[in-house]
């Protein structure tokens, strides 16, 4: 189950926008999120796309990866849809029952599945292009103004990161367990949902106790190692701003200006 | 000159019962002296509960002693402005090689120490480069830790003390998760360290093989240190060490078997080979 | 009672371009009332063998029989074999999850629909076979001590009284003590029970006292399946394997170089000390005369 989520998976590649600086990419990805929701008219998700598909394109990971990640997210997409389509008010085009559907639910659906589909897939091109470690510490970098208002970024990034260490070895861990009691003639297969939320018992306290176990272990091999928060701490791969990243910058913030600009003359 | 010095240290883990009231403590440490000199490799052997990881966890203070002293390198771990150098100086490796790792590229996890106490970016790299071709694991810099074998994520570990440029790694159980493969290089490793580069090991252990090549062993029963010596004075006494639920090689045993049978023997016997040339002795003297 | 594979290979992400295969055509019976040792290095397979002798994995090729039955045959009840052929993982004390040792005990036997009264005496006669006393049956399982942790997981198994016995590197991470408890136990359990034992490890030292037969496996073919005398003759193999022949072997080897005309096969401390005696008595006559 866990094979197919594609999004927070990185793809290894050499390409332009792997090699962009985190911050870049982040800071990218959240103007894009935000030109998705002020973008009114299909006629400006056309820029939108061609902006996502250019990048996708430079990132040289392949189009069938991309729509893998969009996959697992397909049911929320159509129960989001079908709310748009059956509770937009406006000219009933069928009603039965207490349903109407309108010619503006059947527009807000169609523009609420592309809209979810770009964000989507602009999203997990920032996951599949930035290595873990990079991402938490373009976060700490990038948002290290937040100190200023007592968040602490460096423990939320340090926090993620090592989530994202250890997700491997609980999945491994996971199957270990899930297969010791099947050893011991454990069922997790069959029976209606109750006796499948029973069965996870065995399952998940062994799990859970085996986390607070390595929790306690980590925090004590770290304190061992001198860790002690942020204070003092210094980079073995600081994060440096090279040229194309104020390229990136620059096109981005194009991007932006241009979307704004058709929201404006409401295009 | 001495690199620890632990002295008369007494230690409880401090628990409550039920209505909330401290428990009559017991002592995991009860009057317990070892100490270690520069590049010596000492080992503390001790079955589980004999209070050897928690004689461990006081050299780094992690823990500190509730009576008595230690002192690293000179420091006492009971001032707290010592913590950090105290930390650098004695290095510690954990039993579960997964639960110590941090990053995930191999370079980055022995970057973290150095990262921690604040050592400049150029310098991380040369330390880190040294200290995984000390380990023999400069190859796998770029792997995910998770894709390494026990053996190799110990001596990655190893390797993450190394470039904080300890005087001392003390290791807790480092092998007791490894297959003979991973134990054999990772004390290797540690004696490499040693005779090369003069660091001192502190090595805990309940797997008596892995101490034959130390310099001194301490063996630890109920928080109490009960005999210490060189390895061949240690395991002369076959009927202590089973009594302290330890074991011997099974050569020391067979020669201890052999002498109860009332052939003349050395005491101390450690390898196949000594057993041989004693008995090639006893031959001549039957001969004779 | 005989559970046989034949020419099991198993591949991993098979069908895919990576595929690896981590067992190559095994073969290997077991019956009754046997004592055997799993010996290979880490990676040998040896893991995933054990696995498909209780149907955890399906072979990619070859088929795995319980009394001649095919256990992936269409309804055959896997559930109920894996209680006749019981596996205990490494580190098995990790499955606990009750909330008392003797209901932890009482997960595998309730698994194969027994009543709870039968479970329970089950669970305790299993935990009696394991040594865990009975002041702690309500006791957490999580308040033990590591040993204590792991007789009670392997009780576990015992409840659902399996025929075969498989135990994946039992004494790993304990001290000697601890490993002598429950190899003690382990041999103790076979012979009372004439249930068939497999011990999985990567230690020859461990085993050498206790199995009647080793199986070494190398690469995911079976390299040896002997008597252990018969595997421990192959010294220079059993390295090329990366594992070793017991210490004593290899000292009787050693004296057999120097000129003595000691035993090689002689396994245990007391065999070794007896077959040393007798040559150097050998000798001493030899020079009296």
């Amino acid at each position: 189950m866990f094979k197919d989520i594609t999004l927070g998976q990185f793809y290894p590649a050499d390409s332009v926008i792997h090699r962009l600086d985190p911050r870049v990419k982040l800071a990218g990805t959240l103007i894009y999120i935000i030109t998705l929701f002020i973008g009114k008219s299909f006629f400006m998700y056309i820029p939108a796309g061609v902006f996502l598909v250019s990048v996708i394109i430079l990132s040289k990971v392949p189009p069938s990866f991309v729509i893998r990640g969009v996959k697992p997210i397909i049911p929320l997409i159509i129960i989001s849809a079908v709310f748009n389509l059956i509770l937009t008010p406006g000219n009933a085009l069928v009603s039965f029952w207490i349903i109407n559907i309108t010619s503006e639910g059947i527009y807000m659906a169609i523009f609420m599945i592309v809209r979810l589909l770009f964000l989507i897939t602009g999203a997990s091109i920032l996951t599949l292009t930035t290595t873990p470690t990079k991402l938490t510490d373009g976060i700490e970098k990038g948002l290290r103004f937040l100190t200023v208002f007592k968040v602490p970024v460096h423990e939320i990034a340090m926090m993620m990161s090592i989530a994202l260490r250890f997700i491997p070895i609980l999945v491994e861990e996971t199957d270990k367990i899930k297969k010791a009691q099947m050893a011991r003639g454990a069922d997790f297969e069959s029976g209606n949902i109750i006796k499948r939320a029973k069965a996870m018992i065995p399952l998940l306290v062994p799990l859970f106790v085996s986390a607070f176990r390595r929790a306690g272990d980590l925090a004590m091999a770290m304190e061992a190692r001198c860790y002690h928060g942020s204070e003092g701490r210094s980079r073995m791969k600081p994060l440096v701003y090279a040229r194309r990243d104020f390229i990136a910058y620059s096109i981005i913030l194009g991007y932006l200006a241009l979307m704004i600009v058709l929201r404006v003359f409401g295009i | 000159m001495s690199i620890v010095e632990a002295k008369n240290v007494k230690y409880a883990y401090k628990s409550k019962d039920e209505d909330g009231k401290e428990k009559e403590p017991v002592f995991a440490l009860d009057d317990v002296s070892i100490d270690a000199l520069e590049g010596e490799f000492i080992a503390i052997l001790g079955h589980n509960g004999s209070g050897k990881s928690t004689f461990a966890k006081q050299l780094n203070a992690l823990l500190v002693p509730d009576e008595g002293t230690v002192f690293i390198a000179g420091m006492d771990t009971s001032e707290d402005e010592h913590t950090l150098e105290i930390r650098k100086t004695a290095g510690m490796v954990f039993q579960n090689p997964d639960n110590q790792m941090v990053a995930s590229v191999v370079e980055e996890e022995v970057g973290f120490g150095p990262e921690n106490i604040g050592v400049p970016t150029d310098e991380i790299w040369e330390r880190v480069e040294n200290a995984l071709n000390a380990v023999g694991m400069y190859a796998y810099r770029e792997s995910n830790p998770s894709r390494l074998s026990g053996g190799q994520k110990q001596r990655v570990a190893i390797a993450g003390i190394l470039a904080m440029l300890p005087k001392c790694i003390v290791l807790d159980e480092p092998t007791a998760m490894l297959d003979p493969k991973g134990r054999r290089d990772v004390l290797e490793v540690l004696h490499r360290l040693c005779d090369e580069q003069g660091v001192t090991i502190i090595l805990i252990t309940h797997n008596m093989e892995e101490v034959i090549g130390a310099d001194r062993i301490f063996v630890m029963d109920k928080g109490k240190v009960v005999i210490s010596g060189t390895p061949a004075e240690i395991f002369s006494n076959v009927e202590e060490m089973q009594r302290l639920r330890l074991d011997v090689p099974e050569v020391t045993k067979l020669a201890h078997e052999l002498k109860n049978r009332g052939i003349k023997l050395r005491d101390g016997i450690l390898t196949a080979q000594e057993l041989v040339e004693e008995l090639k002795g006893c031959n001549i003297i039957a001969q004779q | 009672m005989e559970l046989r594979a034949e020419n099991i290979v198993y591949e991993y992400d098979a069908g895919t371009g990576y595929a690896k295969r981590a067992l190559d055509g095994i073969d290997l019976t077991i019956r009754e009332d046997e004592f055997i040792g799993l010996i290979g290095h880490t990676g040998s397979g040896k893991s995933t063998l054990i696995q498909h002798l209780n149907g955890l994995l399906k072979a990619t090729e070859g088929r795995v029989l319980w009394n001649g039955r095919d256990i992936y045959s269409q309804g055959f009840y896997r559930r109920e074999f894996r209680g006749h052929v019981g596996l205990v993982f490494q580190y098995p004390e990790y499955q606990l999850f009750e909330t008392t040792v003797l209901k932890d005990v009482c997960f595998g036997p309730k698994n194969l629909g027994l009543s709870d009264e039968e479970a329970e005496s089950r669970a305790k006669e299993a935990l009696a076979m394991t040594g865990i006393s009975e002041k702690n049956y309500e006791t957490s399982p999580f308040e033990l001590s590591g040993g204590q942790k792991r007789r009670v997981a392997i009780a576990g198994v015992l409840a659902m009284r399996p025929e075969i016995l498989i135990l994946d590197e039992p004494t790993a991470g304990l001290d000697p003590g601890g490993r002598d408890e429950i190899l003690g136990s382990v041999a103790r359990i076979q012979k009372e029970t004439g249930s068939s034992v497999v011990l999985v490890s990567h230690s020859m030292d461990d085993v050498a006292e206790y199995v009647k037969r080793i199986v070494v496996i190398d690469k995911g073919h079976i390299a040896f399946d002997d008597k252990p005398v018969r595997v421990f003759s192959h010294i220079e193999e059993l390295e090329s394997m990366g594992l070793s022949a017991p210490q004593i072997t290899y000292v009787m080897h050693e004296l057999r170089k120097a000129g003595f005309d000691a035993d090689t096969n002689a396994l245990t401390i007391k065999e070794a000390a007896d077959s040393i005696l007798s040559c150097l008595n050998i000798k001493i006559h030899g020079s009296a005369d």
